[in-house]
């Protein structure tokens, strides 16, 4: 698949093929009395292609569903699949190379290295993993996400959206299976969030990129193919080509505050 | 109130204060543990060394003898009179050997010795003898060993010379075991030893006789109007007393030199460390500016916490050096050494946690002010770094400039005078130049680090930023943090600077010692036969015979007269085309001498030795008044002969003053057979060495008057002196490199817990477990490798010119070896300093490392 070029993707991606799916997965933290059950149980897949939001409010387990689904963190039980891989039975280092080659991230504080220039930045799970990058790819995400003059500038020398979208081309770069976004707008204004969001689509829409948002706006989850609501550890309900209206009334139907 | 959020911060990250804190923690062990093994060194001093035993209630100091002792003797109301001999005597032995000669009576209050095996010597012509001089000489109980007689008159070298033999009947234990001594009767060491080698009388009162009396009676006897020549043994012992620890003193002023460089490091240490914590606490800093806080009361309450972790440190510090003090004796008393244990000197421990705390009271200051001005509004920020500026202030640069101006001015005016005409005590002014040169550019590095760091990053991490993302990233997170970087790696600098400096005298004058050695010693072995007699050619064809053995050349000696010198010289025609590997060295000259014929090359030396031409050593030339190219007449006796001064060695062979060809010394009257005979061990090695030392001792009995001399033992001798000097000092710097391995150790553990975030990060976007460790440890040994070039690169040109300061011929060696291995070890240990923190930061998940609130 990654022989293949760039705008040769998106039909090779469509379908409703599964790219990541959490089986019966639980997560508990803490022992004895003091346990919380941050997943309860969630079972729940995400499309290849296809843009999805996990909403839901502060506690309800999103962040984690999120960080065992990428294997950032492991599970009490069940299973994370990625790609058909249990994530869950694999040692660190194996995680660490799932990590590297088929997952991309975005973080809400952009996380990028300060030391690093925006090209080194994006470069750098390419870099970790001894790889060069296809400069036909590297140009084309520049390009598609606006940083061509801005390569040589360190993070202290962009604005958050210009931070964000380098984090973003950098997510992008290793032509991951999954792009994992954690708030993404969460640390930008409204219209550089819009921007944000845009690219994202735009990835998935362009690119034939799986993108799993976690998100507890709305508005941002409006941009998504499918929202995937979750409370107290459970999936709570599913809305499927949302705009910001039926997310807001699904939230309030469920009785989950938004 | 601010003062308590801050230490209730300190209280509830312990560990973070006692990190802080652990360089001063390190020097004032260092210190205390200084005053600990002083008071110790004199209390064993003043215990074990004093030559006159407490028994002793007069001593008779006026230049005694025997006759002395016997009158003393006499003298009414002396209970006992112990002669003290300070002597040598040869042992009468192919190989020169020499024992130590005491007069002890062996046994009563006033003997110094302790009989273990055998029986005290009773009569002439016995000997008891240390376990040392039994083992090293081998000279068991009941052997019978010949000894020289040194002649009454030494300046006499015709003087006939004899020998007499001795019985050792047992073995003793003395204070001073490191000898190898015989004790015997007064009678008999003043027979070995000259006379006027008699030290001192210790008289014993008998009970109930008056001192005064006694005293009186001894000073009828000697026959000095000198009024101090007869003292009392309390005052004889106060005086010796003194006069050790007037040298401990000496050695522990030394020593505490290098102590105080190492808590100057240590403060070096701590005011960065401060820097790192404070800079971490900006945005609780700022925000306590936010909501009120004054600037001033905010910068007093890290100041109290600054003095708070200087106590804890020097507290620590004390115990450390206590429980160590306890300890090492326990340790000693297993390799069977008695040390007293140190007591606890309360005034001391209170001085030196005082000091403690002042010295992290003033390098707390600059960086609490700094800290305290943070604006309110950093609160609000949300960068997760504290990157800090990269560049220096503008004063920092002026200031910086103007030192590094100093530096480099002291340095050229010293190498200027190093250049021109010497005049005496000139010396001491250049080494004092040298030393503010060196000063000067180590406070300019400290301002100007950070612009220096940068530059000497990018080259020495050049091979490492080739070798991948990890390598990338380490040198770049270095480079992030230049003050930082440039703040730790000034202090390892300082260290090394010391440690390159010498090793670089250490070499050059190794290779000095070698070059004299080599000239003076040219083979391993020489063979001597005593005055009037020759080396028999059987003895030569023999040792030519013998495999052991190679480049065997026989020479002659005779003693002569160089042209207008009173002194006499000895002149040789050893022939130097025929010695081994080594041989003498043209004296080194710098070409830029005037009136000086060029200096010729090493090789052309032996050549240049032939009928009335000469090799002449430099002091005799000197003395004569010669120059190379002169006409000199040589005088043996009546007969004269002019020659032509060649060459001019800096070192000769044997010590001889002139080096002249066969038919020269034939000229001279000089008697056909040889003298001496020198030979090399065919084989290297100790055992080679043996074998050839067995081989010539067989071919070579006593009785001919033949005696060897192993000069390859004496060169090793220098050597180890010299090896042992320069341990001592390495093993007093280590304790400056010892506090800026904590410096790097600790910044890399800071450096981890700010970078928590960004570990996440590099472990999310897929850095192993192991990558991330070795990217960790790799800043941190880059610390150290910045800090080795940059002390190698400062040590260098002050080493070449504080040897240049004591001989500007010499030239300088660099070990570029051992200086490489420095830069190894250096990076080694500060890697091995930083891989703690690295693993810990490794072992944390990503997702914890990402959630925490940078």
């Amino acid at each position: 698949m990654r022989t293949e070029s760039f705008q040769q993707v998106p039909s090779a991606r469509s379908g409703a093929a599964v790219a990541v799916a959490a089986v019966d997965l639980v997560k508990v933290y803490g022992v004895g009395e003091t346990a919380v059950r941050a997943l309860d149980g969630v079972t729940v897949s995400f499309a290849r292609a296809r843009f999805t939001a996990i909403m839901g409010p502060s506690g309800s387990g999103k962040s984690t569903l999120m960080h065992c689904l990428a294997g950032l963190d492991q599970a009490t039980s069940g299973q994370a699949l990625l790609g058909g891989t249990d994530l869950t039975v694999l040692p660190d280092r194996v995680l660490t190379r799932v990590r590297r080659e088929r997952v991309g991230f975005v973080f809400q504080s952009f996380n990028l290295l300060p030391q690093l220039t925006a090209r080194q930045n994006i470069t750098l799970p390419l870099d970790l993993a001894g790889r060069r990058p296809d400069p036909a790819r590297f140009d084309d995400l520049v390009t598609a996400l606006g940083l061509g003059d801005r390569l040589g500038h360190r993070p202290s020398e962009l604005s958050g959206g210009q931070q964000q979208r380098v984090a973003l081309a950098r997510a992008l770069v290793a032509e991951p299976d999954v792009v994992f976004a954690d708030e993404p707008t969460g640390a930008l204004d409204s219209r550089t969030g819009a921007e944000v969001l845009e690219l994202l689509r735009g990835s998935v829409r362009q690119f034939g990129q799986t993108v799993v948002m976690v998100t507890h706006d709305p508005g941002a989850a409006a941009y998504a193919d499918r929202v995937v609501v979750l409370a107290d550890g459970r999936i709570a309900g599913e809305i499927d080509s949302p705009d910001p209206r039926s997310v807001t009334e699904a939230l309030r139907r469920l009785a989950v505050p938004a | 109130m601010i003062l308590r959020t801050q230490l209730s911060a300190l209280a509830r990250r312990p560990a973070r204060a006692l990190l802080t804190g652990m360089a001063l923690t390190i020097a004032a062990c260092a210190v205390f543990g200084t005053a600990l093994s002083h008071q110790v060194v004199r209390q064993v001093a003043v215990e074990r060394l004093s030559q006159t035993p407490a028994t002793t209630d007069l001593v008779v100091t006026a230049t005694p003898t025997l006759d002395t002792l016997r009158k003393v003797r006499a003298v009414p109301g002396v209970a006992e009179a112990v002669g003290r001999v300070d002597g040598y005597v040869e042992l009468e032995r192919i190989s020169s050997a020499y024992l130590q000669v005491n007069a002890d009576p062996g046994s009563g209050p006033l003997a110094k010795v302790r009989l273990t095996r055998g029986r005290y010597p009773s009569a002439p012509h016995e000997l008891a003898v240390t376990r040392r001089a039994a083992d090293r000489l081998k000279l068991p109980v009941g052997t019978v060993v010949s000894l020289r007689l040194d002649a009454p008159d030494t300046s006499d070298p015709d003087a006939p010379r004899r020998s007499v033999r001795a019985t050792v009947t047992g073995l003793v234990e003395a204070a001073d075991d490191g000898l190898e001594a015989a004790y015997t009767t007064d009678a008999f060491a003043a027979q070995l030893a000259v006379v006027d080698r008699w030290r001192q009388i210790d008289v014993r009162v008998a009970p109930g006789v008056s001192l005064d009396a006694v005293r009186a009676g001894l000073a009828a006897v000697v026959d000095s109007d000198a009024s101090d020549s007869i003292v009392t043994g309390a005052q004889a012992r106060v005086r010796e007393q003194k006069e050790t620890l007037v040298d401990i003193d000496v050695v522990f002023v030394a020593m505490s030199l290098f102590v105080v460089l190492a808590v100057i490091a240590a403060a070096l240490v701590t005011a960065s460390t401060f820097r790192i914590v404070f800079a971490q606490r900006l945005r609780q800093l700022a925000l306590l500016r936010a909501v009120g806080a004054d600037r001033r009361v905010l910068a007093r309450a890290l100041a109290a916490e600054g003095a708070l972790t200087g106590m804890v440190a020097g507290v620590l510090g004390v115990l450390a050096a206590s429980a160590l003090g306890l300890l090492v004796p326990l340790v000693l008393r297993g390799f069977g050494i008695d040390v007293p244990r140190p007591g606890f000197p309360v005034g001391t421990a209170v001085a030196v946690v005082a000091g403690t705390v002042l010295v992290t009271m003033l390098t707390v200051l600059a960086p609490a002010f700094a800290a305290a001005r943070v604006a309110p509004l950093e609160a609000l920020r949300t960068a997760s770094t504290t990157a800090g500026r990269r560049g220096i202030g503008g004063v920092r640069a002026v200031v910086g400039a103007l030192l590094a101006g100093g530096a480099v001015l002291s340095g050229a005016v010293a190498a200027a005078s190093l250049n021109g005409s010497r005049s005496p005590g000139q010396g001491t002014m250049v080494l004092m130049l040298v030393l503010c040169s060196f000063v000067l550019a180590f406070l300019a590095l400290i301002a100007l680090g950070p612009v220096v760091v940068r530059p000497v990053l990018a080259v020495v991490s050049w091979p490492l930023r080739q070798r991948g993302a990890t390598g990338r990233l380490a040198a770049s997170g270095v480079g992030a943090a230049p003050r930082r970087a440039a703040a730790v790696s000034t202090v390892v600098a300082l260290g090394v600077a010391l440690i390159a400096l010498t090793l670089v005298v250490g070499a050059t004058t190794q290779a000095a010692a070698d070059r004299q050695a080599a000239s003076v010693a040219p083979e391993d072995f020489n063979v001597v036969a005593d005055d009037g007699a020759v080396v028999p050619d059987s003895v030569i064809q023999a040792a030519r015979a013998r495999a052991e053995l190679t480049a065997v050349v026989p020479y002659r000696t005779a003693t002569v007269r160089v042209g207008a010198s009173r002194s006499d010289v000895m002149a040789t025609d050893l022939d130097l085309r025929q010695l081994g590997a080594r041989g003498p060295q043209p004296e080194p000259r710098p070409a830029s001498e005037p009136g000086q014929p060029q200096a010729r090359p090493a090789t052309d030396a032996p050549d240049t030795v032939g009928s009335r031409r000469v090799a002449m050593d430099q002091a005799v030339a000197r003395a004569a008044g010669v120059r190379s190219g002169d006409s000199v007449t040589i005088m043996l006796g009546q007969r004269t002969l002019d020659v032509r001064v060649a060459v001019i060695l800096d070192a000769t062979p044997l010590g001889a003053g002139i080096i002249v060809s066969p038919t020269d010394l034939d000229q001279l009257g000089v008697p056909r057979g040889p003298t001496g005979l020198l030979a090399d061990a065919a084989r290297p090695g100790e055992q080679g060495r043996t074998a050839a030392y067995q081989a010539l001792a067989a071919i070579s009995p006593a009785d001919q008057g033949l005696r060897l001399a192993v000069l390859a033992d004496q060169r090793d001798q220098t050597r180890e002196e010299t090896d042992v000097l320069i341990l001592v000092l390495l093993a007093l710097i280590s304790l400056t490199v010892a506090v800026a391995v904590v410096g790097v150790g600790i910044t890399a553990a800071l450096s981890v817990v700010e970078r928590v975030r960004e570990s996440g990060l590099l472990r999310a976007v897929g850095m192993s477990r192991g990558g991330l460790t070795a990217m960790l440890t790799t800043e941190a040994a880059l610390y150290g490798v910045l800090g080795a070039t940059l002390g190698v690169l400062l040590g260098l040109p002050y080493a070449a010119m504080s040897i240049k300061t004591f001989d500007s011929t010499v030239p300088v060696e660099i070990p570029f070896g051992q200086l490489a291995a420095t830069v190894a070890v250096l990076t080694a240990l500060t890697a091995l300093a930083g891989l703690l923190p690295a693993r810990r930061a490794a072992r944390l998940s990503p997702m914890e490392a990402l959630a925490t609130d940078g």
